[in-house]
Parts: C-alpha cells; structure tokens; sequence
C-alpha cells in the first residue's frame, strides 16, 4: 500500500523509506494517498477515514508584486502575504469492493474560497500481485507524473509551469479505469476535459465530446535501495471556442482633433453584428516520466526524476490555447527535471528546473520583418525543507522565473521580473 | 552541520540568481501614462546617444491637456533602424518603451509608433515637456519635445451654478428646487417647461432653465469626473433654492466625502460639506431623494 501511494504521488522525493523502497507486492494503481495518514473508524462492513492537511504560506519576496490594483480586474496587485494555499478536509469510506471519496479544499488564494476538490465512487479489487479499480467522479487526471502526485508528498511548492498550463487544477470530471500487475501500471480515464483550474469552463463541459487520457508504465525495485518508476501518457480530445452573441449598432464619438466638441466627421456607427457560432477543435498530448529513488547511506533519500510533454491546443490554465481565434494550431512543448536529496532526518535540498513554450510557433512583427519570438517560461527552483520530511515540514523555496512577457529598452520581448521567495508550513493529519 | 550546509546553499542560490529582468510596475506614479507600454524606473533626461536612430516627425494633434486625460493620440516615424520609441515626461519618475511598428507605405524605410496617452489626474504644473525618443538596439536617440499645456479644470460659468464634487468613485447625485418648486436632477435636467402658462416658440429658450450638465459615475459607470452642475447660464429665478444630495451607490466605497456650493454671478451664496455613508444609499431614489445639503435665496435684481 505504501509503495502505491510512493508511486501515485512521488513520496519517493523524500519520504520514502528504505523499507518501502524494498518493498514487493504490486500497489494498487490509484489509491487515495490521503488515506495513509488518515484515522479510520470502523462501522459493520464500512470503514470510514477521515484526514485532511494545510498548507500556510508565506510569500516572503516577489519582484512582480506592487501595491496596486490590476488596471484591468481591479484585483489587488499585492503578492507580499500570508495566505492559506491549500487546507484540505476528506472523508473515505471503504465497504467491500466499493470506496467513496470526499474532499473539500478551502483557501484564500483569490480571497475566501471552499470547494470540492475530490469526489468519486469506485469499484475495485486488491491481490497480492494485481488490482484493478474503475471510478466515477470528479478524480485526478491520470497523465504523468506531477499532475497525479498529491499535494503533501511533493517536494517543491507547487507543480512546475508544464503541468499546471496543461492540466490546472489536476481534478476533472470523468469515468476512470486503472490495474497494476506486479510492475505494470496502466490507467485510462473519460473526462470533460475541462478541469478544476480551467481558464474559461472550469468543472463544466460545454461540449458533448469528451477526452480520453491514459498512462501506461512500469514500477519496480530493481536493487535494495534502488525504486523506479517510469511511463508514457498521452491525451486525444476537443476543445472548445465560445461564439459571440449578437451585437447592437453603436454609436461612437472619437475626439479626433481633441477640441472637447462633437463634429460629424468624428462620430462613426459601428454596426452590430451577428451571433458566431461556436467551435469544437481537437487537440492532443503525449508525454514521457521518470523517476529514480536511492537510498543513500547515512544521508537519506535522493530522488532524480523528469517528465516531457509535447501537445497541441491543450494550454488550458496560464495561456489558454484557441487555435480558432487564433486562426493556426497552438503547440506545447515543456519539460520538467529536478533532483532531492535528504540530508539525514531533519533537511533536504532539492532543485528544480522547468521549460514551458506555450506557443513553439510563435513570432512577431518587427518594423521590417516577421520574426520568431520565444515565448518560453524557464524556471529555476530552489527547495530547503525543515522537519518531518515526509509530510510535516517547513519549506523555504526560492524561484528564479525567466519570461518574454516584458519589453527591453530595445523594443525586444525581455523577462519581466517575477522572482519569488516562499515560505510554506505544512501538516497532514 | 546539515542546516549549515543549507543555509549557505540557499544563501549563494539567492545572491547569484536574484537579477535582471524588467520591472513588473504599473506606472501609475508617473505623470504620463502609455498603453500597452513597458514602464522603465528613471529619468528620460539624461537618455541619450548622439549617433543614434531620431524622431522624424510626431503628429500630435492638441497642445492643451487636461488633468487626468485619456487615450490622447500621438503618433509620429522614426529613423531607420530604430525597433522601438521611450516616451515620458521630463523630470518624471520614469519613461515608458513602446516597440516601434511597420513603417507607412509613402515612407517605407521609417519605422512608426502609434501611442495612446493618458495623464495623471495629479498634474499640477502649467505645462509639461513631453520627450519622445527613438531606441535602436543599442542606444536612445536625441529627443524631440512635444510641449503640452495645462487647462485647469474650470467650474462652469453662468449666472447660478449649484456644483457638487465628492471624493471617491460612487453615484452621487445632485438634487436642486428652484422657486418654482421645479426639481432638476438626472431624471429631469432642465428646469424650462416649454408648455408653461406662457407657452413659447423660441428654439433658444430651453437654455433659460436650470440645467443639470452631468450625471457622473451614472449606475456605477466610473467616469472619474465626480462632479455635477446645475447651471442657469442666462439669469436664475429670484427666490428659494434647496440643493440635495442622493447617495444612489456608493459602488463598494465606504464613504464618499462631498461637497456642495452655490455661486452667483461668481459670488459664493453657500457651502456646505457632508459625509455619505453606506446608511445614506437605503433612500427612496429618484425625484425627492437626497438629504438637503443647502438652502439659499436668490433676492430679485
């Protein structure tokens, strides 16, 4: 049980221990990882659990923050606080073949906030070298590695830029079947394709096409102290363009000679135009994940791991893709590769560095000639964690964010200054 | 040993990685404003390279500004090879970079910009130099000045002007009685009945009421102008004045500071100085709203 729950979620990072890491039996693909430190009480045939954990963090610097409010939303600009990221609550029923699931996730990422966070009904069977589960309900998306670890278990503070463009909020809504047998996992999952953290119809579908996501891969100790875990994912499905309602004539005045006085010349109707309908466009991912744990003599845990993405139209949370407004398809490329390394019981260290390209054909018009623009995020991470490094820690991480989403003095696409200094308490019960 | 270790490591991390990189600032300190522009922190005075790409010409089409102006148009060409042109105002906290766009088609070898302007509603000088300067990949180019002068903002002239203004971004609306016991306010702006007991044909005549010019930040639609006027322009009726204010909305201020004052023929009647609160926006709305701010007496010439 505890080597699944490694696997799921990439406790291997630090918490794993020695004995897990030698364990044998076959995990079960997904089994909540919440439940492992969760109290159970026992009804008849039903075991119920019940946990939760909190995340409080406190940004300490960011060089993008101002005190203003965006021009645009009037949204504090602010980013220097205190803030709860996550604090989540679950409640996990067991009966036979059957398991339920609630979680409720309260935050004030964007002020005062509680949903859901999870919710599922399955239907599965553990043996000691193979399981099998399907599911129904809002379940976490079976792609990669990072998107299917759970919060507490990851070692850095947030997911790397890839993950979370491609699959924000990593919950959707949808109908999943997975097994294992001895070091073979696969999963297959039917969802909205339009998840928790979604840009525009987030936990909602407004297309009756659904996507189909899946992962296949391998999990094994190969040595005493040597676990791996590897996999090949991929995502068919269709996106959605929103269509205009109709629009009304307007009558427009535009001062152009600036006198502060209407004159005919300047008034101009623009006419109102028709509803547009509406588009459904396909889009796709494959990816590539690894990982290794070591356990290393006297120091502890190191963990080396990485993930690749190539897709297309899937940008869903930090520059939403529409290639029908756009007028050509929109391809993602991203990589992820970081390494950990506990320092005996009581600190780790770990580094992480994440490449993002929401647009690998993306270019703009300089006075003379259209050019390529890189519109890459690159980011280095920084992670000291104090304490329980399991689940109950203090993490200091720092983060170094290269973009193109400034203008150089030269008129050339430069970073704008986004650097960040975190520090998040966390404990799971 | 182990968190020595660590804090060394995450001290040298932070030292050698925390640079470069444009700002992430709004600009809203500075005098001038450009959208869609980079705001870049220091003098745009002493920015300059004498062998560099220039301005070729700026088409700017009003010298007179107003405090707080928007989407003021400025446009112009640049040398060739320049990428991109840094506007702001001499002396300010900053400058703004704007990249340069396609040149037109009668000069195909000069890059253009197109700016759209707007100012701080904080301009206090009488006029400004505005500096505009072309930017080649590696230097700013001498610049060319666009002089701009301030219009005060005037209150209106007229033989009785009824003026409210109140400091925050809510509805407030001004309510005045004339001696006839007519009320002019956003649902009825003029005080002159063309079907009164002497009925008129002159098409002028409509300019002999009492005429309320603004509705500002109408249903919570900020304008910025925060201010309303009932003006007589020709002569006001001799008697009885009662000027209200209606808190409509404060749309999610917690109070707005108004003020109101009465002027004839530029001589302060009255004034008078109150406070909305979220109480005041439970009111019944429309004609007879508002708490009476002002009375005053108009004696016959």
């Amino acid at each position: 049980m505890r080597l699944g729950l490694a696997s799921a979620s990439g406790l291997l990072l630090v918490g794993a221990t020695q004995a897990a890491l030698a364990e044998e039996a076959p995990a079960p693909p997904e089994t909540p990882p919440a439940t492992s430190s969760a109290g159970s009480l026992r009804v008849g045939e039903t075991t119920v659990a019940v946990g939760g954990f909190v995340q409080a963090d406190a940004v300490l610097v960011d060089q993008s923050s101002q005190d203003q409010l965006s021009p645009s939303g009037g949204e504090p600009l602010n980013t220097e606080r205190f803030l709860i990221r996550r604090g989540h609550l679950f409640v996990e029923a067991h009966r036979t073949f059957f398991r339920a699931a609630i979680e409720m996730d309260a935050n004030t990422v964007k002020g005062m906030g509680v949903g859901l966070a999870r919710a599922e009904l399955a239907l599965g069977m553990t043996r000691p070298r193979w399981n099998w589960e399907t599911g129904l309900g809002l379940l976490r998306i079976p792609f990669g590695l990072e998107v299917q670890e759970w919060d507490p278990d990851r070692f850095f503070l947030e997911r790397s830029n890839v993950s979370r463009a491609l699959f924000p909020g990593s919950f959707d809504l949808g109908a999943r079947a997975q097994a294992s047998w001895r070091f073979i996992r696969a999963q297959l999952a039917v969802m909205n394709g339009n998840p928790l953290g979604d840009a525009s119809f987030p936990a909602r579908d407004p297309n009756a096409a659904k996507d189909f996501v899946g992962r296949v891969g391998i999990e094994a100790t190969i040595a005493a102290q040597v676990h791996v875990s590897a996999g090949v994912s991929s995502l068919k499905g269709t996106g959605f363009h929103p269509g205009t309602p109709a629009t009304k004539d307007v009558l427009v005045w535009r001062d152009q000679n600036e006198d502060g006085i209407v004159q005919l010349s300047e008034i101009q109707i623009i006419p109102g135009r028709a509803a547009t309908l509406s588009q459904n466009f396909s889009r796709f991912a494959v990816g590539t994940d690894g990982r290794i744990g070591v356990a290393v003599p006297y120091l502890g845990n190191a963990v080396l791991f990485g993930e690749v993405v190539w897709a297309a139209n899937l940008d869903r949370g930090l520059q939403p893709a529409d290639p029908v407004a756009s007028g050509r398809d929109l391809r993602e490329f991203g990589w992820v590769v970081g390494v950990s390394q506990e320092f005996t019981k009581w600190a780790a260290l770990g580094v992480r560095y994440d490449f993002y390209n929401p647009d690998v054909d993306a270019s703009r018009q300089t006075p003379t000639v259209l050019v390529p623009r890189d519109a890459s995020f690159r980011t280095w991470t920084f992670t000291l964690s104090w304490g329980g490094l399991a689940h109950d820690r203090l993490v200091l991480e720092y983060q170094h964010n290269r973009n193109a989403l400034a203008v150089a003095a030269d008129g050339c696409p430069t970073t704008l200054a986004a650097d960040t200094l975190t520090l998040r308490g966390q404990m799971v019960f | 040993m182990a968190r020595r270790s660590a804090f060394w490591f995450l001290f040298v991390v932070f030292a050698t990685t925390n640079c470069g990189g444009a700002p992430s600032d709004t600009g809203l300190e500075a005098l001038v404003r450009v959208v869609g522009g980079q705001f870049y922190r220091g003098s745009i005075d002493s920015l300059t390279s004498a062998d560099s790409p220039g301005v070729v010409d700026v088409l700017n089409s009003q010298n007179v500004i107003t405090p707080g102006l928007q989407n003021k148009q400025l446009s112009g060409r640049l040398d060739p090879g320049s990428t991109a042109v840094s506007i702001g105002v001499s002396g300010d906290v900053g400058y703004w970079i704007l990249p340069a766009d396609v040149p037109d088609a009668d000069s195909p070898t000069q890059p253009t910009f197109h700016a759209s302007l707007s100012f701080s509603p904080s301009l206090s000088q009488k006029s400004y130099d505005l500096m505009v300067r072309a930017v080649s990949p590696d230097n700013f180019g001498p610049a060319t000045h666009v002089l701009l002068d301030v219009a005060p903002s005037l209150p209106p002239t007229g033989a009785l002007v009824v003026s409210l203004w109140w400091d925050t971004e809510s509805d407030l609306d001004l309510h005045v009685v004339d001696p006839y016991g007519v009320e002019i306010w956003a649902g009825h702006i003029n005080s002159f009945d063309p079907y009164a007991v002497t009925p008129t044909t002159d098409a002028g005549a409509w300019n002999e009421g009492g005429i309320l010019d603004f509705d500002s930040n109408s249903a919570c639609i900020i304008d910025g102008r925060c201010n309303e006027n009932v003006v007589w322009a020709l002569t006001a009726p001799a008697g009885d004045y009662v000027a209200r204010v209606d808190t409509f909305s404060l749309c999610g201020n917690s109070a707005a500071r108004w003020t109101v004052q009465a002027s004839l023929n530029g001589t302060l009647m009255g004034r008078a100085e109150g406070e909305a609160v979220p109480s005041s926006q439970r009111f019944s709305k429309g004609k007879g709203s508002g708490l009476t701010a002002l009375s005053f007496t108009v004696a016959p010439p």
